[in-house]
């Protein structure tokens, strides 16, 4: 460390870290919810996003009951996933400790889509977890972080691994003290078809290519185009171009139906400016 | 723990162990420093878009990207990110921000010309030149710590470089005429 700041951002580093530490579980720490809030708070709080209501209130022998509802399917901040909603988006709100059951997982679902958000400052823990197993998510949301004037950005995980029969989601926090989870299963759909039966998108990781690899180009004014190049052209035109001496290749750019040309996207290496 | 690649570092810090994202903090916090100061007007704001980047980091630990292990071209594209409206970063993080001492003001000589070039350009062709020419990645480890196709790489990288030699071909007129 070079100064006391340097040395306070990296204890305020580790501090937020360890807050997030996953609490192991201890035998019967789920208490019961504590109260129900309205579904007029859930709507107002949900920011308009509730599209239908589902389900709601406690049941009769007091054991763990949420609100829920449907909710529009939260958007993913996903670093370039192509996702498919499989299944319907849940919000769960309650206050105080609890257990959410997860819904089934559909068939063709590949992975769950984990987003929690508290609604009133306090210590909140979120336990995601196969119903016999540790938990495999979890965080904690602090009273410092707590802006009431900022609910629009919670904060979500994907769950890859989705082996588990079934999920539960634990939340263990003080009596009063307000959350919302939203949990949709989804399947993880790398690459739309067109008509054609060709996959075109973004790669997946690295070199890992649709029929139709989303790329930038220029349309026939020299204008920018956004469209797609055919897997083929583009490996056979990068290996020509890269090929001694280097060049640059264009190759058609077209739009996601494959057949419609958009412009040109250029392949290899660029002579150095000014050339 | 020392010789653990950034993603081994990763899983442990997810687990609870803040040491471990500790260490990648040390590990990075020079670089994504350095990059700052292409990025802000002071190294104060510069300092503060580390802390940021690093708490971004954290907040969003899922979705993290590690090219061959290494967490640090998504720092720095996080810092980019950060850096385009630091005052909106930092609203959600500003209670522990106001916790910290004041960073130290220290001189930097940054070479004026060329930083205006680079912060004219667009988020994403800063993002490419800087991971390119400033940083040294190559534009496979570009296009996976962006996820976007090499070409798409190539192309804003082309038209990245046409940009900049715009901006500063004035300013190199300047220096050599004077």
């Amino acid at each position: 460390m070079t100064n006391d700041y340097d040395g306070a951002v990296r204890r305020m580093l580790v501090e937020q870290v360890e807050a997030t530490r996953l609490v192991s579980a201890p035998s019967r720490r789920r208490m019961i919810t504590t109260s129900i809030l309205s579904f007029a708070l859930a709507g107002a709080l949900a920011g308009g996003a509730v599209s239908a209501f589902a389900s709601g209130g406690g049941d009769e022998s007091g054991q763990a009951a949420q609100t829920s509802f449907v909710v529009d399917y939260p958007p993913a901040d996903n670093l370039g996933r192509d996702i498919v909603y499989s299944g319907q988006s849940i919000a769960y709100v309650g206050t105080g400790s609890d257990e959410i059951i997860v819904a089934d997982r559909p068939a063709d679902a590949t992975s769950l889509y984990f987003v929690v958000q508290c609604l009133s400052p306090g210590e909140f823990s979120f336990e995601l977890r196969g119903r016999s197993a540790d938990p495999v998510y979890g965080t904690t949301c602090m009273e410092e972080y707590f802006d009431p004037t900022d609910l629009s950005d919670p904060v979500g995980f994907f769950l890859d691994d989705v082996t588990a029969v079934q999920y539960a989601v634990d939340v263990t926090t003080t009596p009063e003290a307000k959350w919302r989870v939203t949990l949709s299963w989804i399947r993880q759909n790398p690459w739309p078809t067109n008509d054609a039966g060709q996959t075109y998108g973004l790669p997946w990781g690295h070199e890992v290519n649709p029929d139709l690899i989303a790329v930038d180009g220029v349309n026939a004014d020299g204008g920018a185009v956004q469209g797609y190049v055919r897997r083929s052209e583009y490996e056979q035109g990068w290996d020509a171009a890269i090929r001694p001496p280097e060049s640059t290749i264009d190759i058609p750019l077209v739009a996601s139906d494959g057949v419609t040309t958009l412009g040109t996207h250029r392949v290899g290496n660029p002579p150095p400016d000014g050339e | 723990m020392d010789d653990a690649t950034d993603a081994e570092s990763w899983t442990h810090a997810t687990r609870g162990d803040g040491e471990a994202f500790g260490l990648i903090f040390d590990r990075h916090r020079d670089r994504v420093l350095r990059h700052s100061l292409r990025l802000v007007p002071s190294w104060h704001d510069a300092e503060e878009v580390v802390a940021l980047t690093f708490l971004e980091a954290w907040r969003k630990r899922d979705r993290v990207r590690f090219v061959d292990g290494s967490v640090l071209p998504w720092l720095l594209v996080t810092a980019t990110n950060v850096s385009r409206n630091l005052s909106r970063s930092a609203r959600r993080y500003r209670a522990l921000l106001d916790k910290l001492p004041p960073p130290l003001e220290r001189e930097f000589v940054a070479d004026n010309h060329a930083v205006t070039a680079l912060r004219g350009l667009s988020v994403s062709d800063r993002q490419v030149i800087t991971l390119s020419v400033l940083e040294g990645f190559t534009e496979a480890e570009i296009a996976e710590a962006l996820g976007i196709a090499r070409g798409t790489v190539k192309s804003r990288l082309s038209r990245a470089k046409s940009r900049l030699a715009e901006t500063l071909a004035p300013a190199l007129y300047e220096r050599t005429s004077s």
